[in-house]
């Protein structure tokens, strides 16, 4: 961050830091001689402090001192192709363009662009990265700068990067992994291509993630590689996920481990993989773009050493492409000791989703109650919101939107009516319902949010629709809410003549849930009273064109600091203890609070991920249907949301 | 906490199976806040009328006069009652203006206390409290 300053590219700046424990020097690699230059008269015998790319390790420098290097005449040499082109000037030598190896070939190497399509790359991501993903507890990955915590996940059998060799006996902890992703068996057994592949369009189509992990596995499978070589046998998969600037350190994949023939499919962000063989000293680099295949068989596995280079860029074909988060799945086929005669391991495979492993490493309770509150809640949504109350209830709230199907309903209660707003918030609908001669019990888990629906404070700016006239400001001040979870309200059977439960069905992350949450609200309104539901939909335009990619997804919360520090003192984070005021260590400090949390500090944010369920059209009804005494009014679809209106019977 | 929002709340533990209501008030901090009476009669009688069926009687009357109100509503809802507009309004009084700011609400089956703080019931169970799956 120090030296972006310096950067008028805008295309970042590359540190060097070299592999060794101590470090003495490095090099800064500036896109132009004159960002380095002033980079140099700047910080020239000044103290600096700052932090390595992946590692995180914080470095206090002495004096300093800066010598300036014009590497642009190297790299312009080494970067000139057999056709004239010329590499782009003030390149960072160290990041090679992949053409200054094109003449040089690794046998066995082959890379098949476009393996997957840009949908199916989505549907994948989404499950791969969703709320079910099965990480394994942290491992820790040899890379060129020393160690990297790096999240991984393993189906089938689990590859331990500390011995380099696969867990073969599964009934240790250790070796619990979730099995292989399965295609159904009828699809399976059809030879024809074209019904495997009709099958993974209609699972990228309904967003099924995982089912579209199996079939693009069966399709690795099946597909005929040069040379006629082809993989039948994949019993396991590792995924990796790169963050921005991560690499992995040089290495051939134990040979006892793996059988000929290991696969790598990148997703999200290309990459330059380096191939050295050590006999003959030659290197190769090979760019990966997204949605590539990489084929290691014979020599490419079993001679040539690989790895990524620690950084943020790779160069190819001339042309500097940053690197983002990369997700690779690499898959192979795991072996029995070679005392065991070393024949491929057999395949375990499910086709339950999402994938489980064999042992709940949950308490046991979780199976048997499925009324419980699942982590994923309490991490990705009551935290969430509890952390961001004052910065929902300022912007969202104070903004004043109401859905307009929402806002009818409550406007056509009879007047008089006692309403219950199920998940309430800040209270965002709390006026209309006063307005309209009615009164509302709101009840929320958050007690933060909850706080910031008394006395909403009215100024020039309050939107008119949370304008309260004068002789309802009593109602306004002291709201009726309380602190409840949905699945047990604490309102008597038939006690309240409607109710509203406005966006909090697509954060409940189970069938069991959804259900229970329908049937409270059934409880509590009297016979003939109704109810409005709505949840986010998984079609967020009307004609269905832009879609999330998941029924099951993460969606991210930009939160700014300054909002998270008025949260912190309502409650937010009551046990961290923080001594600093500084924006951006309160940040910080959220970020690492919160499973999943990202710092982003260029924008100076905390993004958190908010878990959702996203509904399909009909699976409300559907849902809705299950409970005996609700009967269907009204259902539809507005501003992407679907919305139920149901009856008591 | 007003006595109108009292009204509803029940103890929905498992023990309490359904009857943990109405929650005994034990209150540490009361406020009596008048509402604007004047040009809203007619709203205000409309507003009292219409929640009338949705008010359990007995419950009402043993609650307001643990909030300090003895006396203040008779035994029995009866039909002359309903129709005299005096007593509405002293009844709107009574449901919409005089709130439970600090206290605790006790069921009357299990003896569980829910705490009521700044006028904010905390209702949270613990799982264990909670209803599991109906197999």
């Amino acid at each position: 961050s120090i030296t972006n300053h310096f950067d008028s590219t805008g295309k970042g700046v590359e540190v060097f830091v070299p592999h060794k424990k101590s470090i003495h020097h490095c090099h800064i690699g500036m896109r132009k001689p004159e960002d380095a230059q002033r980079l140099i008269t700047s910080l020239q015998g000044k103290n600096v402090e700052w932090k390595t790319q992946a590692g995180g390790e914080c470095i206090q420098s002495p004096k300093l001192f800066l010598d300036y290097a014009d590497i642009t005449h190297r790299s312009v040499a080494r970067g000139k192709r057999s056709d004239g082109h010329e590499v782009e000037r003030g390149e960072p030598s160290r990041s090679e363009c992949t053409s200054a190896t094109d003449h040089i070939t690794v046998p066995g190497l082959e890379l098949v662009e476009s393996f997957v399509s840009e949908e199916e790359e989505n549907v994948l991501l989404a499950a791969i990265t969703g709320p079910y993903a099965p990480w394994a507890p942290s491992q820790v990955v040899p890379s060129k700068t020393g160690s990297v915590r790096r999240r991984v996940q393993h189906y089938g059998y689990v590859f331990d990067y500390e011995t380099a060799n696969v867990l073969r006996k599964r009934q240790a902890a250790a070796a619990a992994c979730p099995p292989m992703p399965k295609i159904p068996d009828k699809i399976n057994a059809q030879k024809d291509i074209n019904v495997l592949e009709q099958h993974i369009e209609k699972s990228v189509e309904e967003g099924r993630g995982w089912e579209a992990l199996a079939g693009i596995i069966e399709r690795t499978r099946r597909h005929t590689f040069q040379n006629n070589l082809s993989y039948p046998l994949i019993n396991q998969m590792t995924v990796n996920e790169y963050r921005k600037g991560e690499g992995i350190g040089s290495h051939i994949d134990t040979p006892s481990a793996f059988d000929d023939g290991l696969m790598s499919l990148s997703l999200n962000s290309g990459i330059v993989m380096e191939f050295r063989n050590k006999d003959k000293r030659i290197k190769k680099l090979v760019y990966l773009p997204a949605r590539s295949l990489l084929l290691l068989s014979g020599p490419a596995r079993y001679e040539w050493e690989h790895h990524i280079v620690t950084r943020t860029t790779d160069t190819h074909n001339g042309e500097v492409k940053p690197r983002d988060l990369r997700i690779s799945l690499t898959l192979r086929t795991a072996l029995t000791t070679p005392e065991d005669g070393g024949s491929p391991m057999i395949r375990l495979e499910s086709n339950a989703y999402p994938p489980k492993w064999d042992v709940t490493h949950e308490s046991g309770n979780e199976e048997k109650d499925a009324l419980i509150t699942p982590s994923t809640e309490k991490e990705h949504v009551h935290a969430v919101y509890d952390a961001i109350a004052t910065q929902w209830h300022h912007t969202r709230g104070r903004r004043g939107v109401l859905w307009p199907g929402a806002t009818q309903f409550l406007l056509d209660l009879p007047k008089g009516s006692v309403v219950a707003d199920v998940g309430c918030g800040d209270g965002k609908y709390f006026p209309a319902i006063w307005e309209a001669g009615s009164y509302v019990i709101g009840t929320d888990i958050s007690l933060p949010l909850l706080k910031t629906s008394i006395g909403a404070s009215v100024g020039i700016d309050t939107p008119e629709s949370r304008q309260v006239s004068k002789h309802r400001i009593h109602l306004r001040d002291r709201p009726a809410v309380a602190v409840a979870d949905c699945m047990n309200l604490p309102l008597r059977d038939n006690s309240v003549d409607a109710a509203i439960c406005i966006a909090v069905m697509h954060h409940l992350s189970t069938h069991e849930r959804r259900l229970r949450c329908l049937e409270e609200l059934g409880r509590i309104v009297k016979p003939g009273g109704r109810i409005n539901v709505q949840a986010w939909a998984m079609e967020q335009d009307a004609d269905s064109r832009r879609k999330f990619a998941s029924t099951d997804v993460f969606v991210p919360f930009n939160a700014q600091p300054k909002y998270l520090n008025q949260s912190r003192d309502s409650g937010g984070l009551n046990n961290q203890h923080c001594a600093v005021n500084e924006n951006h260590s309160v940040a910080e400090m959220y970020a690492k609070a919160f499973d999943g949390a990202e710092y982003d500090e260029r924008k100076g944010l905390v993004v958190f991920r908010r878990y959702c369920h996203l509904y399909r059209q009909g699976d409300m009804e559907d849902l809705a249907s299950q409970v005996p005494n609700l009967r269907l009014v009204e259902s539809g679809y507005e501003s992407g949301n679907h919305f139920l209106i149901l009856e008591v019977l | 906490m007003r006595l109108l929002t009292h009204n509803t709340l029940r103890n929905s533990s498992q023990k309490a199976k359904g009857e943990g209501f109405p929650l005994k008030i034990t209150a540490t901090e009361i406020r009596v806040e008048e509402a604007p009476v004047l040009t809203e009669d007619e709203q205000q009688l409309s507003f009292v009328k219409g929640i009338l069926g949705m008010l359990d009687w007995s419950a009402l009357v043993k609650a307001a006069s643990e909030m300090g109100l003895e006396n203040a509503l008779p035994p029995m809802l009866t039909e002359d009652l309903v129709k005299d507009e005096d007593f509405l309004r002293a009844l709107f009084h009574v449901l919409m203006n005089v709130h439970l700011v600090n206290g605790i609400l006790t069921c009357p089956v299990t003896g569980r206390e829910f705490p009521v703080m700044d006028g904010i019931p905390n209702m949270m169970l613990e799982e264990e409290e909670c209803e599991a799956v109906r197999i």
